[in-house]
């Protein structure tokens, strides 16, 4: 019998009403991790609600980041891992892992990458400052789309 | 407006939308990363790249496709073929997330796709199979059923094709070590050990039976097909109809397959596949095919339709078939690889850059590539097809001939030049041919190679 779309919807809500901290669930070739700790102390953490895709009307091209946009900062990008979409925060409401001009330290969760359910954690690959956030809470983003501009430490 | 997402790549990619737009519906192309400056890339809507280059992190991860289809505003997906186009659980995946599949229900890729379960379907509907063990449990009973069936015998597994779990088998001797080699290979390629035996015929044709059934037991077919020209079990050479095939022979086939699918209220394109036995003037059921094939142009050439757009129509609820089908001459492809070929007959991948990329004009060429691009390596080496059609044979092969000689491919090498060898061939004008001539009769003489 396969999981559909309903029978998500009832995880989430059992899980957002109960008082368990972890949800580790893995049937019929679906597997969810929930987690109400905004990151630890699973790999992917807890999601934002059942995303709702909302269809473009409009299919215009990407515009793809130019590479002579890339400011001479010396920030470096922090590519998306896969294609998925892109959240700022571990869960609806909930502030956001980083904004721009805060410090992070190597492994700090980024934002949340989610495909059909499956959120992965984006972490910082070195310390520095973030100077730029690239993609918008929600958006769809595309393996390699820089989501993120950190400038290391000196 | 509907909006197609193509989860596949190369020439079936393009072909997949241009079939599309031809219907007036917008595409998006699910792409890896080597493939995000391709020719389907720039032809579709708009291109998202779901991941790296290997296939499992990309064309071959159901949840990045699905993601990408739905997150895009798709309504329909196209699987082209190879990769998920007949994987089951990918096709529920997609039904679940409310997306049309241009394809068959998940429970009929099920039915047909296990070739024992096949084999028992066609049987019984009457379909002639031929003799076969029952999957093999041990050593013992594959000795006892090869001395039923007589050697030679073939070995083949339950799960797939391709040539992989095939061992040809001449004396009891070979077996034991035969049946662990194919055990292995299938068990690797489709996770599935399970293998079976059928009498190996020496001289045989394959020939294949075009449909397309309605989804409601309604099955158009679209007459046949020959693929005897095979290079390690991969058809090299296609033709349309199988003209060497007696016509009440090609009229039982197309039979059995109506019957076969209409069976399962079968849905969308699907290919019955027999052997023909020169020798005994016999065919027999091999297996279905439950998506569209890569030689589908012969079979379009001759009938004067589209095949891609029917797969849409169809999955769209738009499909009327046509009042009026009638086939006319004999149409040929030969599939273009991107692989050179060595002095002892070998073949080895040549993936790179293409810098001159020159078809024949006034020829059909059903192409992923062209000058300035490259070809990864990652992926399956077809580049290009060659589809000829004509009033008959004869005029076909001629065509054929020339449109390989005006064929100029720069920068890689390709099989062209092994294919014009194969359409100058006394055998291949003559059609005096088998699933055994290019490897066994031609390749194994070295008249083939350069």
């Amino acid at each position: 019998m396969a999981i559909s779309r309903a029978d998500i919807d009832a995880i989430l809500a059992t899980f957002e009403a109960s008082d368990w901290r972890t949800i580790h669930l893995k049937a019929d070739g679906l597997e969810v991790m929930l987690s109400k700790d905004g990151g630890a102390p699973l790999a992917a953490a807890a999601p934002p609600a059942p995303t709702v895709f909302a269809a473009p009307a409009e299919l215009a091209p990407r515009v793809q980041p130019s590479v002579a946009a890339e400011p001479d900062d010396g920030s470096l990008p922090v590519p998306a891992p896969s294609l998925g979409t892109f959240y700022r925060a571990p869960k609806p409401g909930a502030s956001p892992f980083t904004e721009v001009g805060a410090r992070v330290a190597v492994g700090d969760d980024l934002c949340l990458v989610e495909v059909m359910k499956l959120f992965t954690s984006v972490k910082a690959p070195h310390a520095g400052v973030v100077t730029a956030i690239l993609a918008s809470d929600g958006d769809l983003v595309e393996h390699g789309q820089p989501l993120f501009r950190i400038k290391p430490d000196a | 407006m509907p909006r197609l997402f193509v989860a596949n790549r190369g020439e079936i990619a393009c072909r997949i939308i241009a079939a599309a737009r031809a219907l007036g519906i917008e595409t998006v192309v699910g792409v890896s990363e080597a493939d995000k400056d391709s020719v389907w890339a720039r032809a579709a809507t708009r291109a998202l790249v779901l991941g790296p280059a290997p296939a499992r992190q990309s064309y071959l991860d159901g949840r990045l496709l699905l993601h990408a289809a739905i997150a895009s505003g798709c309504t329909v997906l196209h699987p082209g073929y190879g990769f998920l186009s007949e994987n089951a659980g990918f096709a529920q995946a997609v039904t679940d997330a409310g997306l049309a599949f241009c394809g068959p229900t998940p429970s009929q890729m099920e039915a047909v796709g296990d070739k024992l379960a096949a084999r028992a379907l066609a049987r019984s509907l009457g379909v002639e199979t031929g003799q076969a063990s029952e999957a093999l449990d041990d050593t013992e009973a594959a000795v006892i059923a090869a001395r039923m069936l007589g050697y030679p015998i073939v070995t083949k597994a339950s799960a797939g094709g391709g040539g992989r779990g095939m061992r040809i088998v001449r004396t009891e001797a070979d077996l034991a070590a035969a049946i662990a080699e194919a055990r292995a290979e299938a068990e690797a390629a489709f996770g599935d050990g399970r293998i079976y035996l059928e009498p190996f015929v020496e001289a045989a044709r394959h020939v294949e039976v075009q449909a397309f059934g309605l989804g409601d037991g309604r099955v158009i077919t679209l007459g046949t097909r020959d693929c005897s020209i095979q290079r390690r079990y991969q058809k090299v050479v296609e033709e349309a109809p199988a003209v060497a095939v007696p016509e009440p022979a090609r009229a039982d086939m197309e039979a059995a397959a109506a019957r076969l699918l209409g069976a399962i209220a079968y849905r969308g394109a699907g290919t019955v596949e027999f052997l023909w036995d020169d020798a005994r003037a016999q065919y027999r059921f091999l297996e279905v095919n439950a998506r569209i094939q890569v030689e589908h142009p012969v079979t379009e050439m001759i009938w004067g339709i589209d095949l891609v757009q029917w797969q849409i129509a169809l999955a769209l609820g738009r499909f009327e078939p046509p009042a009026r089908l009638v086939p006319r001459g004999h149409a040929i492809e030969v599939r273009i690889l991107a692989e050179e070929m060595t002095p002892d007959g070998a073949f080895r991948p040549a993936p790179g850059r293409i810098t001159a990329w020159t078809p024949p004009p006034g020829v059909r060429v059903d192409s992923g590539f062209e000058a300035g691009c490259r070809v990864p390596p990652f992926y399956d080496s077809m580049v290009a097809k060659l589809i000829v059609a004509a009033p008959t044979r004869a005029v076909a092969v001629a065509r054929l001939q020339a449109g390989l000689a005006d064929f100029s491919v720069e920068g890689i090498a390709t099989s062209i030049p092994f294919l014009r060898r194969i359409a100058a061939h006394d055998d291949f004008i003559a059609n005096r041919l088998s699933t055994r001539w290019l490897e066994a009769d031609v390749m194994s003489e070295g008249r083939l190679v350069a």
